[in-house]
C-alpha cells in the first residue's frame, strides 16, 4: 500500500526498521532487565537505562519537579565523577549523551561507535548516583523556569491533569509556576532513593550483543539494591476544567483508552490514525512530541470540521492506563458549540462503524507508518524496547506491527464504544469562557 | 576584622592564606609532607592548634575558614555552601566587625570553642580546585581509551 502524496511506503520503512532484527530479553539476578536488540549493519551502539516510576508519575505534592531536577542532575558530577571528567570522558570516546523524563520513567541514553562502549560505560553507570547538593540544586531553578514557563498553557498537560485528577500520571510533567524556585535537595535526594531501584532499571542495548551488554549490566549499570516501593495505583478519572485567558480557544475531549500491555492498543491507535489522519515526519521529533508533520492522510474530523476549527488526536499508553483525546482550536469563541458537537458526532460515527473498509485500510496504513518510522531509529527502538520491558509484555517489534495489521472494523468500534462509556475528560484554553456548552450536555451528547 | 589586637604575629599557612595551591604546592606541603614522617604523632596538630589560637579569631567568633582570603577559587567554594551554613557564615562576620568597629571582644565563654573551629569551607575549596586542574590540566591531550583507563573504566 503507498502513501500517494509522498511516495513513501510502509513496506519500505518495515525493511529498514526490522530487517535483520533480533530481541533479546533477560533478568539478572539483581533483578535489572538486559533487553537488547542486534542490527548487524548498525555501527553505532545506543544503551538506555530506563528507571521506572521515577518520571512525575512517582512523584507527590512534596517532591514535585523532582524528575525534572533528577534530568537536570544527570548532566552534572555523580558521587564519584566530578562533571568535567564525566563529559570529557563522553566527548573524547565519540559519545553522545542525553537524558530524558517520560511520565513515568527516567531515560539516561548514549550513542557511541561499539569500540568505545566499555569506555563509557562507567560515566554512564555513575550518572544513575547522581551527586546531592544544595548549590546543585538551585543553579538550574532559572533553567527549570525557562524550559517549564512554554508548558504552563499546554493541552496535553492540562488534559492529564484533569484526567487523572492530578495525581500519579495527572502530575504535571513540568514545574508548574507556583513551585519555581522552591525545590530543595533533600525532596530530589528522597525521589531518586525512592524509585532508583535496580528491580525498576532495564537497560536496554541496540547494536550490541546480548553477553556484553549483560556484563557491562552487571559491573557498571546498577542502583540502589533495596526492593522496589509500590507505586500507588494511577486512576483516570476524567472531569471539566476551563483555563481561561486571552488567547484563541481549544478545546479537548478525551477518554480513558488502552494501557501499553493492552490487547486494544493497537486498534486504538488505528482509531487515532482514522479520526485525526497521518502524518510523516522525523522519528525523534515523533517520540519527543514536536512532529513538524507533512500530512499525508487527512483525518475524519479534519474533513468534517474543515474551515471551522484545525483538529488533532492523540493517543498516549501508559503502564496501567491511557489517555485518547481529540483537539480543535478555532478562532471565534461563539463556534465552541458547534465544533463541540461536530467532534462528539465524528466519534460517534466512527463507534458506529460508519467508515469504509478502504477508510480503515488507510488507518492502518497511517498507523504502520507512525509506528515504524518511530521504530527505524536507535533512539526510537530503545524507548519502544525499554517500555515494553518495564510496563508491558515484551512483546518485540515485529509483533505490534503486526497487531496493528490484524486490526478489524469490529475491534476499532469496540474501543471508541468503550470511549463513550467512560466518563469524558473535557477541557477548554484560552477564551473559552462563553460559547462553549456545559460539560453536563456534553456527556448527555456523548451517551444519545 | 582587625589583627593588631590579636597579637597575631605567626607566619603564613600558604593554603588558608591564599586560598591557592601553587605556593603551597612547591614549598609548603614538601615540607608539611617530611614533618608528618619526622615528628612525634600529633606534634603537628598541637603547632597548628596553637597558630589558630594565637591568631585570635575565635575571641571574635569567628571560625578560622571565615577568614581566608577570597580568591575566585574561595568566592566559588563559598558560593556553593549550604544554605545554613552560608547564612550562619555571615552572621559570624557581621558580628565580628561590629565588635571590630567598637573595639571589643566577646566574653571568653562566648569564644569560639576548638571543637566547633571545623574547616568547613575545605571540602568545596577542594572540589573547586580539583575541578579546575582537571579542567587545566593534561586530561584534555588524553585520548578517550587512555581517560577512561585513567578513571578505571574498561577501555
Amino acid at each position: 500500500v503507498s502513501t500517494q502524496s509522498t511516495g513513501v511506503s510502509p513496506s519500505r520503512h518495515h525493511a529498514m526498521a526490522l530487517r535483520n532484527l533480533t530481541t533479546k530479553v533477560t533478568t539478572l539476578k539483581n533483578g535489572v532487565r538486559v533487553v537488547s536488540a542486534q542490527k548487524p549493519e548498525v555501527p553505532v551502539a545506543s544503551v538506555g537505562l530506563f528507571v521506572g516510576q521515577a518520571g512525575p508519575r512517582g512523584e507527590q505534592v512534596s517532591t514535585t519537579g523532582s524528575a525534572q531536577y533528577l534530568r537536570r542532575l544527570g548532566f552534572k558530577g555523580t558521587q564519584n565523577l566530578d562533571k568535567d571528567t564525566k563529559n570529557l570522558l563522553f566527548e573524547s570516546n565519540g559519545a553522545e549523551f542525553q537524558v530524558d523524563v517520560a511520565r513515568e520513567y527516567l531515560l539516561y541514553n548514549v550513542d557511541v561507535p561499539h569500540a568505545s562502549l566499555e569506555a563509557v560505560a562507567k560515566p554512564l553507570g555513575e550518572s544513575l548516583h547522581p551527586k546531592f547538593e544544595e548549590y546543585l540544586i538551585e543553579d538550574e531553578h532559572s533553567i527549570v523556569e525557562l524550559e517549564s514557563a512554554p508548558f504552563e498553557h499546554d493541552l496535553g498537560e492540562k488534559v492529564n491533569q484533569v484526567a487523572f485528577r492530578h495525581q500519579g500520571l495527572g502530575n504535571p510533567l513540568y514545574l508548574p509556576p507556583s513551585q519555581y524556585h522552591k525545590v530543595e535537595v533533600d525532596l530530589v535526594k528522597y525521589h531518586w532513593a525512592k524509585y532508583f531501584r535496580n528491580k525498576n532499571l532495564a537497560v536496554v542495548g541496540v547494536g550490541v550483543d546480548h553477553g556484553t551488554l549483560e556484563n557491562l549490566a552487571t559491573s557498571e549499570f546498577s542502583a540502589l539494591d533495596w526492593d522496589p516501593e509500590q507505586t500507588p495505583k494511577s486512576k483516570y478519572v476524567g472531569g471539566e476544567s476551563l483555563y481561561v485567558f486571552d488567547a484563541a480557544p481549544t478545546v479537548a475531549i478525551g477518554f480513558e483508552a488502552p494501557s501499553l500491555g493492552s490487547a486494544d492498543r493497537a486498534a486504538a491507535l488505528v482509531a487515532q490514525s482514522l479520526l485525526g489522519g497521518a502524518s510523516f515526519s522525523s522519528s525523534q521529533a515523533y517520540f519527543e512530541g514536536r512532529a513538524q508533520a507533512k500530512p499525508i492522510r487527512t483525518g475524519k474530523l479534519a474533513t468534517a470540521l474543515q474551515g471551522k476549527a484545525s483538529t488533532g488526536v492523540s493517543y498516549s499508553a501508559y503502564s496501567d492506563s491511557g489517555l485518547f483525546y481529540v483537539h480543535a482550536s478555532y478562532e471565534n469563541s461563539s463556534d465552541g458549540s458547534s465544533v463541540v458537537s461536530g467532534i462528539i458526532g465524528e466519534l460517534k460515527a466512527a463507534a458506529q462503524g460508519k467508515f469504509g473498509v478502504e477508510d480503515l485500510a488507510k488507518a492502518k496504513t497511517g498507523a504502520k507508518l507512525s509506528v515504524l518510522q518511530a521504530l527505524e531509529t536507535r533512539s526510537g527502538l530503545v524507548r519502544f524496547l525499554g517500555e515494553q520491558s518495564l510496563f508491558a509484555s515484551s512483546q518485540t517489534p515485529e509483533q505490534f506491527v503486526k497487531a496493528v495489521s490484524d486490526v478489524t472494523v469490529e475491534d476499532v468500534k469496540r474501543v471508541l464504544q468503550g470511549f463513550l462509556k467512560s466518563n469524558p475528560t473535557f477541557v477548554g484554553l484560552g477564551d473559552v469562557a462563553r460559547g462553549l456548552p456545559t460539560f453536563a450536555e456534553v456527556k448527555e451528547h456523548l451517551s444519545k | 576584622v582587625s589583627t593588631q589586637s590579636t597579637g597575631f604575629t605567626c607566619g603564613f599557612v600558604f593554603e588558608h592564606r591564599m586560598g591557592s595551591l601553587r605556593i603551597g604546592d612547591k614549598i609548603f606541603y614538601p615540607l608539611l609532607n617530611t614533618a608528618f614522617r619526622v615528628l612525634p604523632k600529633g606534634t603537628l596538630s598541637k603547632i597548628i592548634e596553637g597558630y589558630k589560637v594565637a591568631a585570635g579569631h575565635r575571641r571574635f567568633g569567628l571560625k578560622f575558614d571565615d577568614l581566608i582570603v577570597q580568591t575566585p577559587e574561595v568566592r566559588e567554594a563559598i558560593r556553593r555552601l549550604p544554605r545554613a551554613e552560608k547564612q550562619a557564615r555571615e552572621e559570624r562576620l557581621l558580628k565580628a566587625f561590629q565588635l571590630s568597629a567598637k573595639n571589643e571582644i566577646l566574653p571568653p565563654a562566648q569564644w569560639t570553642k576548638p571543637e566547633q573551629d571545623l574547616p568547613y569551607l575545605a571540602p568545596y575549596l577542594r572540589e573547586v580546585n580539583a575541578e579546575q586542574q582537571a579542567r587545566t590540566s593534561w586530561f584534555h591531550h588524553l585520548s578517550g581509551p587512555e581517560l577512561a583507563k585513567k578513571v578505571g573504566a574498561k577501555a
